[in-house]
């Protein structure tokens, strides 16, 4: 029987740029607690799907139910006076990191909540705090993805996604983050993996999702 | 040498004039440059096209121009200002335009992911655009807006149209009361001391943001 229940539900998700179908009545389930690779190759949408869950695009139409609170319905956010409230369950890890390059290592997560022995916390969870000091410039892509992960879990979200969380690594780095993935998944936090990284999505899944065309219907539950 | 210490008197008063336009005008301009490029990105179509040909009539004409019609024009409508508040109206308006677009260019090349980290993160627009946005198009834009200020010093001179009495005035005031050019030679050295102090303090400022790529 099974027991967990979904910190994402898709239903009937269509989403278009212009006249061009990126995905089409789109409905999958995300199961809490778990990892979830979304595998497919570039181009073909995940990373428009994930933008979606995070607040990032606009729908064309159907919902998505984030921990169980209604985000979107018939392609419109539910509550737009609450939006962030509901996004506030959802954290996000960007294929460029986007950290804020005005601002060091520590800077850059405390800037989001100021209590420094959280900083800390996360910082040294993450191998970063003795380069709490340093600038964005100064690190490399591993080092940036690391504070990018302390900056996303500060706030605590239910659900962490990550986009292509291997595009800028060297592939030695690559089990590196999986482990961290891990790591992160078995304090209770599920997360969304998007990859077109075949061996990367068998090392730290727990369920893979393969898409091939995402412009015609697609269920995955 | 009595008339060297005298002439360079006149135009020390003359330079004290330029100098308190040009902080006075420099300060307001960019402010107003700063509001003007905000309200342009956050402003509905109605208000942006309003600021376009505000920008379009300040960039198109020449700032004599805005600076005789402010003086010398208002007053035909029934609006008398003071030689400083045409002055100040004039060149604010005028320069204003200019900050405006120079912030604007910052505003559109901060990468589009800065935004969307701040909204992921839960960050309200105000802190997104005070703490994460706007100390990157300051680095950015500075030497344009540097570029600008150092024009604006040497644009002053142009207030002697309503007879303020700036450095270039008072030079030329000495150059035609003497029959000689050393007045407009010393005037042409204070401009350059001025601008070279400028240069030297606008640089440091550049370099305070040199911390970050």
């Amino acid at each position: 029987m099974d027991t967990l229940s979904n910190i994402v539900e898709i239903n009937n998700l269509t989403k278009k740029f212009g006249e061009k179908i990126i995905f089409k009545e789109l409905s999958i389930n995300f199961k809490e607690k778990e990892i979830t690779v979304i595998l497919g190759p570039s181009g073909i949408g995940k990373t428009t799907l994930l933008r979606c869950i995070c607040g990032l695009e606009t729908v064309s139409d159907g919902e998505i139910t984030i921990n169980n609170q209604p985000y979107i319905k018939f392609g419109e956010v539910v509550d737009k006076k609450n939006t962030q409230k509901v996004l506030n369950d959802v954290g996000l890890v960007f294929q460029d990191f986007n950290l804020f390059p005005h601002l060091t290592v520590y800077e850059n997560i405390r800037i989001i909540v100021k209590d420094d022995k959280l900083v800390k916390y996360w910082l040294t969870e993450l191998g970063m705090f003795e380069k709490k000091d340093l600038y964005p410039f100064e690190l490399s892509g591993g080092q940036k993805q690391r504070v990018a992960i302390a900056r996303a879990l500060i706030l605590k979200p239910k659900l962490l996604c990550f986009d292509e969380p291997t595009s800028n690594l060297d592939s030695s780095l690559k089990m590196n983050i999986a482990s961290i993935i891990k790591k992160i998944s078995k304090t209770g936090t599920s997360v969304i993996i998007i990859t077109h990284d075949e061996l990367f999505a068998d090392a730290v899944a727990d369920n893979i999702i393969k898409f091939t065309d995402l412009s015609t219907n697609v269920s995955c539950r | 040498m009595d008339y060297y210490l005298t002439l360079i008197n006149q135009l020390f008063l003359g330079a004290l004039v330029t100098l308190k336009f040009f902080i006075l005008i420099g300060i307001v301009s960019l402010f107003f440059g700063l509001l003007v490029s905000i309200l342009g990105l956050v402003s509905n179509s109605f208000i942006k096209r309003i600021i376009n040909i505000y920008v379009l009539i300040m960039r198109g004409t020449p700032l004599l121009l805005q600076l005789i019609t402010i003086y010398f024009g208002l007053p035909i409508i029934g609006l008398s200002l003071s030689r400083t508040v045409a002055v100040l109206i004039a060149f604010a308006l005028n320069y204003s335009a200019y900050f405006s677009e120079i912030f604007r260019g910052g505003f559109e090349s901060i990468d589009k992911g800065q935004f969307e980290a701040a909204f992921v993160l839960g960050m309200k627009k105000r802190d997104t655009y005070k703490k994460i946005v706007l100390p990157q198009v300051i680095k950015r834009v500075l030497p344009s807006i540097s570029n600008e200020i150092i024009t604006l010093v040497k644009d002053t001179s142009l207030i002697y149209v309503v007879g303020l009495g700036e450095l270039l005035r008072m030079g030329k005031i000495a150059s035609n009361r003497d029959a000689s050019l050393v007045p407009l030679l010393f005037v042409g050295l204070i401009y350059l001391l001025i601008i070279y102090a400028l240069t030297k303090l606008l640089k440091r400022w550049e370099r305070s943001y040199g911390y970050f790529e």
